[in-house]
């Protein structure tokens, strides 16, 4: 039966049960469906060239030992087998690959096979996820036939593209714009078109990245003049459109506001994306007038979880992966000693309120096991009673802290900045990198940038043009840092120069090395501090 | 407009909306239900009073057209009011002010308020109902149109605030409008030759009754109830007296108007039969369509519950449920799984089809055992699908549910625990009905009774059969399962393995019974892991163990015998003990029919190859063969003789002790020991057994010690007082060889030399092959040389006399073909009497070893 089928023919609470029936595990039952799963997973690893690589001659009988005896992965432990493809050392035979930006890696891309199985999985989660973006409470929902839906999130072969051709074949959507038409289309293109349709033809349902709607809805006008709209524009306008525009048009003018997303548009459900989402969430419900829904994934780990029907923290699916926690300080210990092994946790061994380094096995006959994915979450709750949940609920933080995320666009690490620095030709002796957020909540990447005092231009390049120049090679590098100034019109490098020797002697200063990437905010405080000191007692020295 | 034609659709119509009503009004009740009756009233009041109206029935046509009326002003509030407890709204506000406002609006209407004028005029011979509306027709209609857009608000609310299926409404949505459809065509087409309004009617009864049907609320075997039947047939045979009646009055005036007086009479029995013929038909016509299946699966039901309480073995129960199965289902194959015995595992024990995956099994923990068993009921694939426990299921097992394609799932549940399940394969487009699945989970219900029954009952049998402290099969179960095996292997080979811990007296002594049973404990899960299903261990008495191993042979007993102990060993020096301790075993083996021709002779020579295992020093495994020399795996010889010299020793010392204390019977000993051990030889025996009997019948006498010397050596006949003491030397012999545990493998043919092959010895009386087979050598031997010596109280008989004697007694005191043997062997000279016997020395014993 497909979902539109389910949809007429049972009640909301079965098609709940179907979907969203996860959330009624308790956590012994969620453990238990995890265990097995994982246990299949062992099975078919050890029955492939890439499981016999971490499981020896035995494969692991139990979790324990699977714990015990399969070490920490990076994508690195599989690039020789997925970036060429090798589909007969996998242990299911995949359907289709998907890629993504690999930060430090040896090469741009990464990528991760996909199975049927997986595919299922998804196609499952995915529905649940926006029968919860159109839900207010327990077992109540609001899905519409033909519902227009606007899908701005990435497409394929990022994970997030998926999405239409899954949930097409299960219920009537109208894509806006159309999916045949939207593949001509670039990415830009294709949102911007789609918003350009919502407006005259309205929309049930909205999927997109948080930055992008965040961008969209505070650019929101209707009409050149902010809040006058042309006779052109209004052609083709759906009379229902048409009433609500004007509506909030007069009410604009009435009150002295601005329009607001929420004022023509009413969803049903609004699905948000990215890795910033938690800064935005609270400003988007107020210009939508519906709370997104906040959805976490990536191309390892497909579809990780959904927040429920209150949108307040995401709760994992248990059948997507098997998880496993670092704890934040040991996470931190592991980037500064590479030899360090952290300890894991189990999702019923989690402690409210503290931070926690992903790491995941693909179940289905997915590739990863005990996948150092990279992202960091924070344990909210470990039980909800009030909403009857008794599994954990998270929030996304950030990637791990030797990786600055802008806007869930790009992902920089210190190799991305060395090779960037070295293709520019800049004559840059040392540097620290950090991200940072400006008034609008938008986060960048801002660098602390020493010239070589050899350098005679060293004495000539001001931030500006060192900026220039390294942006150049930054978006010639990553494409995706290039999409953050094509979408949301941000420029994501902000760069302030240092003397020559400021770091080494700040880092004597205080007796330890600063990481490059990411250093604690306190620290760039107190470097600030130290050079104006500096440059007060008259020890700053320029070449 | 012909009469029949002018009343036959308000006449049907009335019937159908009656007859639902009856059924209704007959079931068992809740609101909603009374809601519908009510409803269903108001259609009996619409048609039935249509049809009146129609044939200006008494009290006239005004009366039946208001009664009619008010059946149809009545139908949009009774619709709300049906509606309203179908999506279970609360608050009656609504409710009242609209069943207040139709009240109104139904006393108005009988002062004609809204339609005036009713009138059935012949036209062109046609008789057609008119009338005329008033302007002030349009407030019913108006409120029909408010009340029925109140009604779809509620299920609409329904659909989207509590998430009912859209598709549940699909039958109250066409008859509703069908019913509305057919007043708009009625009074826009005028069509009085159709009466569309009264069919339409008729058709939103059953729409109604459909959907409480498909929610469960509404059985169809409650329109074969009694009472509806009743009134129906009433109903119809005051319609038919009511038609029929003037010319039956015209009929009865014509041939009887002489007997006037009897003219009620006759109209009552007439009418009576004729009510009585309406029951009749239409019970068996509603019984035929409507109980007829329920009944039959009643009578399944009883039948399957009577012949499954008959039987307590599993394989029938699943048998019998398989027929049932196959007689009373539609559907492609069903599976038939059943638990294990330790309920891992369900394995296929039974299919409708030939085809039958044996291999095909489900784990206790498979998602689809742990749904049935959580929830005790039946469950499609596809709803099954839809579960959270669903999303656990391995890829491989929805394949091979797929593949078996599995439609419907049954549970066999009993007290919580699931005891198997049944798979359906349906056939294509077939999906099991409400109907079915509750017949199916009764037939489930009285077979998981059964299944536990069953498994009671094997569990009893099997705490029979098991010896408590090791689990293995006990001595009396065994010997029924080498039996069994031995008629199996009647045309092929049985090996008889049995296994005698060494000292193990000492080793409890040494470690306490505690430790003991615990390494009886160990030592059975070592044997049962080595022979697996190669073959069936018991626990043969107290430190023994016997394995039968049916199509083996010898060699594959001594391998899994050296198996055996080589993880014996590994286990009492690995962990669990303190220290390593040592203990070990001997092992006999024999076959079947190399070695042994019967089953006896079978346990017999596995026996005496233990104790021949025993004697060559222990720990090792002896391989019973008549044709050569013990085969010894893994002996030490040189301790094995050393031993043996010990115990030559032992019986020459007991010898002389009772050639000491009875001259007469000086060397009989030893002559009996010569003569038993010649003829088993003979017949043939392997040379260890004729060795165990040759030193049985040195000390078969052994007991005459404590047989006083006066009646050793009385003269004359022994009074019955001195037999009876004379016949106690048996248990002496036996009380003083259990003293000597290196001779105790002796026992069985001292025991026996005084048994008869007719029953009648003594000391236990057996009788036949139940008597070992050294007793019956020693029997004739010890018999013969009696006779051949001198004694007190006669002179020798010759040994021709002697062996007349043991002829005419074969069959009665001696088995006949060792007996025949024997006077062969002595006759051709093959056992030379006195000679060897009095030259033998029991220091000899120990050049035999």
């Amino acid at each position: 039966m497909r979902f539109e089928e389910k949809l007429k023919n049972l009640s909301q609470r079965e098609v709940w049960e179907e979907y969203c029936g996860f959330l009624e595990l308790n956590i012994d039952e969620y453990m238990q469906m995890q265990t097995r799963l994982l246990m299949e997973q062992i099975d078919l690893m050890s029955r492939c060239a890439l499981g016999k690589r971490f499981f020896a001659e035995q494969p692991p009988k139990t979790l324990e030992e699977f714990r015990a005896r399969v070490p920490l992965t990076r994508f690195d432990d599989y690039a020789d087998i997925l970036l060429v493809k090798r589909e007969e050392a996998l242990p299911a035979p995949p359907v289709l690959w998907l890629s993504t930006t690999w930060e430090g890696g040896d090469r741009p891309f990464k990528c991760a096979p996909y199975t049927e199985g997986m595919l299922d999985t998804y196609r499952r989660n995915i529905l649940a996820a926006m029968i919860l973006s159109t839900s207010r409470e327990k077992y109540s929902f609001r899905i519409r036939n033909n519902a227009k839906v606007l899908f701005s999130l990435a497409p394929l072969p990022y994970a997030t593209g998926l999405f239409p051709g899954l949930v097409d074949p299960e219920i009537k959507i109208r894509f806006l714009p159309p999916l045949r038409e939207a593949h001509k289309l670039s990415f830009s293109e294709r949102c911007k078109k789609g918003f350009k349709m919502s407006l005259k033809s309205g929309m049930n349902q909205f999927y997109g990245m948080t930055s992008i709607i965040y961008n969209m809805s505070k650019s929101f006008s209707f009409g050149s003049g902010g809040g006058s709209a042309s006779l052109k524009e209004l052609a083709g306008v759906s009379p229902v459109m048409l009433y609500r525009l004007l509506k909030a048009l007069y009410e604009s003018k009435r009150d002295g506001k601005p329009v607001r997303p929420g004022d023509v548009f009413k969803l049903d459900g609004f699905v948000c994306v990215g890795t910033d989402t938690a800064l935005y969430k609270d400003e988007l419900e107020e210009m939508w007038g519906i709370r997104p829904l906040e959805v976490a994934g990536g191309t390892e780990p497909c579809l990780l979880g959904t927040e429920t029907w209150k949108k307040d923290g995401l709760v994992f699916f248990p059948d997507n992966c098997f998880y496993e926690f670092i704890p934040e300080a040991d996470m931190l210990r592991s980037i500064e000693d590479p030899a360090y092994i952290p300890p894991t946790y189990l999702m019923n061994e989690l402690q409210a309120g503290e931070k926690y380094e992903l790491v995941l096995t693909t179940l289905r006959g997915g590739a990863f096991l005990r996948y150092r994915v990279g992202d960091v979450y924070r344990c909210l709750r470990t039980a909800k009673p009030a909403d009857g949940l008794d599994i954990p609920q998270f929030e996304y933080v950030d990637r791990v802290p030797n990786v600055i995320d802008i806007d869930g666009f790009t992902r920089i690490t210190n190799r991305e900045i060395d090779r960037v620095i070295e293709l520019s030709g800049l004559r840059v002796s040392d540097y620290l990198a950090a991200k940072e957020y400006d008034a609008d909540k938008h986060s960048y990447l801002h660098m602390y940038v020493e010239m070589d005092a050899q350098d005679e231009r060293s004495a000539i390049v001001e931030a500006e043009i060192f900026k220039e120049h390294l942006g150049v090679y930054f978006r010639y590098f990553d494409s995706d840092y290039n999409d953050l100034k094509r979408l949301i019109g941000v420029d994501p490098l902000v760069v302030t120069m240092l003397p020559p020797g400021t770091i080494r002697a700040f880092e004597h200063s205080c007796g330890r090395i600063l990481p490059r990437v990411n250093p604690k905010r306190s620290d760039l405080l107190d470097l600030e501090s130290f050079r104006k000191t500096a440059r007060r007692s008259g020890k700053e020295e320029r070449p | 407009m012909s009469v029949p034609s002018f009343i036959i659709v308000p006449l049907l119509c009335f019937f159908s909306s009656a007859f639902l009503f009856l059924v209704v009004v007959a079931s068992k009740k809740n609101r909603l239900i009374v809601a519908f009756i009510h409803l269903l009233f108001c259609f009996v009041l619409w048609t039935g009073g249509s049809v009146l109206m129609r044939l200006s029935v008494y009290p006239g046509m005004e009366f039946w057209y208001g009664v009619s009326a008010t059946g149809i002003f009545c139908v949009p509030f009774c619709i709300y009011n049906f509606l309203y407890f179908y999506t279970n709204r609360r608050g009656s506000f609504a409710r009242t002010m609209w069943f207040l406002i139709w009240l109104v609006i139904v006393v108005l209407n009988w002062f004609n308020v809204f339609i005036t004028n009713q009138r059935i005029e012949l036209i062109n011979g046609v008789r057609e109902f008119h009338y005329d509306i008033t302007p002030l027709a349009v407030i019913p209609i108006v409120v029909a149109a408010a009340t029925l857009f109140c009604a779809c608000r509620m299920v609409w609310n329904n659909i989207r605030q509590d998430g009912v299926a859209p598709g549940s409404f699909t039958p109250l949505l066409i008859g509703v409008l069908v019913m509305f459809l057919g007043l708009i065509v009625q009074s826009v087409f005028h069509l009085v030759w159709l009466n569309t309004d009264t069919i339409f009617c008729g058709v939103n009864a059953v729409c109604l009754y459909y959907a409480l049907y498909k929610k469960r609320i509404i059985t169809l075997s409650s329109m074969a109830a009694s009472r509806p039947i009743s009134l129906m047939a009433v109903a119809f045979g005051t319609i038919t007296g009511v038609i029929v009646f003037p010319y039956a009055e015209r009929l009865y005036d014509r041939f009887f108007g002489n007997y006037p007086n009897a003219q009620v009479f006759v109209y009552c029995l007439f009418f009576s039969v004729i009510t009585i013929l309406y029951f009749t038909v239409l019970r068996a016509l509603a019984g035929k369509l409507f109980v007829k299946n329920q009944e039959a699966r009643e009578r399944e039901l009883a039948k399957l519950g009577r012949t499954i309480s008959a039987s307590l073995e599993i394989d029938t129960t699943v048998e019998t449920f398989r027929e049932f199965l196959l007689q009373n289902c539609v559907m492609e194959r069903a599976y038939i799984l059943l638990a294990d015995e330790n309920k891992e595992n369900y394995r296929i024990a039974a299919c409708t089809q030939d085809i039958v995956l044996k291999n095909f099994s489900i784990t206790a923990e498979h998602p689809l055992a742990v749904w049935l068993r959580s929830h005790a009921e039946s469950i499609s694939y596809q709803a099954f699908c839809r579960t959270k426990e669903y999303r656990s299921m391995w890829a491989q097992e929805r394949r091979a549910l797929e593949e078996l394609r599995v439609d419907f799932a049954l549970p066999i549940t009993s007290d919580g625990a699931l005891l198997g399940m049944v798979l359906f394969s349906a056939k294509k487009g077939h999906v099991f009905s409400p109907a079915e699945v509750s017949f199916l989970e009764s037939a489930a219900a009285l077979v998981a009774i059964a299944f536990k029954n069953a498994s009671l009952y094997v569990e009893m049998q099997n705490e029979a059969r098991r010896d408590p402290l090791t689990e293995l099969y006990n001595h009396r179960y065994f010997l029924k399962k080498l039996k069994a095996d031995f008629d199996e292997c009647a045309e092929d080979r049985l090996t008889l393995l049995m296994i005698s811990l060494d000292d193990f007296r000492l080793y409890n002594e040494l470690y306490g019974t505690q430790d003991g049973d615990l390494a009886l404990q160990r030592f059975s899960r070592i044997i049962e892991s080595i022979v697996g299903e190669r073959g069936t261990v018991s626990r043969f008495a107290g430190k023994e163990f016997a394995v039968s191993l049916p199509h083996l042979d010898a060699v594959a007993a001594k391998g899994i015998a050296r198996e055996c102990r080589a993880l014996l060993e590994r286990e009492m020096s690995g962990a669990g003990y303190p220290a390593i301790r040592r203990l070990t075993f001997s092992a006999g083996i024999c076959s079947y029919p190399f070695s042994a021709s019967n089953m006896d002779d079978l346990l017999s020579y596995a026996n005496m190859a233990v104790y021949s295992a025993k004697r060559s020093g222990k720990n090792t495994t002896v391989v019973y063969s008549p044709d050569k020399d013990k085969e010894i795996t893994d002996a030490a010889s040189g301790q094995a003789r050393e031993l043996d010299a010990a115990r030559a020793s032992t019986i020459y010392a007991l010898t002389a002790a009772i050639d000491a204390k009875d001259n007469y019977t000086f060397r009989h000993s030893d002559n009996v020991a010569h003569y038993a051990a010649a003829l088993a030889k003979e017949i043939p025996l392997d040379a260890d057994h004729v060795e165990i009997i040759r030193q049985a019948g040195l000390l078969h006498d052994i007991g005459k010690i404590g047989v006083p010397e006066a009646i050793l050596t009385k003269q004359g006949r022994l009074t019955a007082e001195e037999y009876e003491m004379m016949k106690q030397h048996v248990e002496g012999s036996i009380a003083m060889i259990r003293h000597l545990p290196s001779l105790d493998y002796l026992i069985p043919a001292v025991i026996g030399h005084h048994e008869r092959w007719d029953g009648k010895g003594y000391p236990r009386g057996l009788a036949g092959e139940a008597i070992p087979v050294g007793a019956r050598c020693l029997c004739i031997a010890d018999t013969f040389d009696a006779m051949t010596s001198n004694r007190p109280y006669r002179r020798a008989l010759t040994v021709e006399t002697a062996l007349a004697e043991i002829e005419r007694n074969l069959g009665l005191q001696f088995d006949p073909q060792l007996g025949r043997l024997f006077i062969n062997l002595v006759r051709s000279g093959r056992i030379q009497i006195g000679e060897e016997g009095e030259n033998k020395q029991p220091a000899q014993l120990k050049e035999k070893q």
